[in-house]
């Protein structure tokens, strides 16, 4: 068995118990939809929010970005 | 042979230094490389330690052979040369060229020389347009975009603005960024002012790494 057979084979209660004993942090993330992101990136930019709606690039498939 | 045309979205977007950047990285693969400078200020050769005086005097070709293998082909650098000579020197130079090197790369300095030579030529050469991240960029991008492979050059990623500019042109499936962006480095600077290319001056910059992706990805359109 090789070692990233026998990490797969670890009961996540062990791993869990591991980084404990190691004391490594507990990491956390949130989750961000591309969408809302580039929403948000077009209104704190006027300028690029205006030339994404009337660019011939958005012409045939709407507004994607 | 892979055959490059480079130019910039607009003046100062670094095409000279990406031309010899990428020139000296596919010859350090083992490629045969010509390059050739367009722009008419003949600056390409102050990458590869050329004396200033003699490109100045230059004033039809000059053909420098850097290291075997090396070649920086100077056309013109009187401002009168006119751009249509230069297209069919060019289209000259490439079908004898095709023999003696494995890759091209045209410093065409503008998108008008560019397209003009693409028209002109028999051989596919395909257009790299070198672009900056930043606000007048964009404008010129969604603006004029008629489907050329762009590289993002001088990216800052401290910048918010630098990336919500490169997060949106990713996004945008119509544009064709080249896989690898260029960073923002100190040493392109320096490479010309020690008048060496990148990966000669500064081998260790994460620019000279970045120029290295490029070369391989130039390589593997060689050999589609």
């Amino acid at each position: 068995m090789n070692g990233k057979d026998r990490a797969d084979s670890w009961p996540v209660s062990d791993v869990d118990h591991l980084l404990q004993e190691i004391d490594m942090p507990q990491l956390d993330y949130q989750e961000v939809a591309a969408s809302q992101r580039l929403d948000s990136i077009r209104q704190r930019w006027p300028l690029l929010d205006e030339m994404l709606n009337n660019s011939k690039l958005n012409a045939d498939n709407g507004d994607k970005a | 042979m892979n055959s490059l045309a480079l130019y910039g979205l607009r003046g100062g977007a670094g095409v000279t230094s990406v031309v010899a950047a990428l020139g000296y990285a596919l010859h350090a693969l083992g490629q045969r490389v010509l390059l050739v400078d367009l722009t008419g200020d003949a600056m390409l050769g102050l990458h590869f330690n050329c004396p200033v005086s003699s490109l100045c005097a230059t004033d039809g070709e000059a053909l420098w052979e850097i290291v075997p293998g090396l070649d920086v082909l100077i056309l013109g650098s009187s401002p009168v040369a006119s751009s249509e000579a230069k297209g069919r020197s060019l289209a000259e130079i490439i079908a004898g060229a095709t023999a003696y090197y494995d890759q091209l790369l045209v410093d065409a300095g503008n998108a008008g020389r560019a397209k003009k030579l693409a028209d002109g030529m028999s051989v596919g050469l395909r257009q790299i347009e070198v672009v900056p991240v930043d606000a007048a960029a964009h404008v010129r991008l969604y603006r004029d975009y008629r489907g050329q492979l762009l590289l993002v050059n001088n990216f800052a990623p401290e910048s918010r603005l630098q990336n919500d500019l490169l997060m949106l042109w990713q996004h945008q499936p119509e544009l064709n960024l080249l896989p690898v962006t260029l960073h923002q480095d100190e040493a392109w600077n320096e490479a010309l002012a020690c008048k060496q290319p990148l990966a000669l001056a500064r081998p260790q910059s994460q620019a000279a790494q970045e120029i290295a992706s490029l070369a391989v990805w130039c390589m593997a359109q060689a050999e589609r």
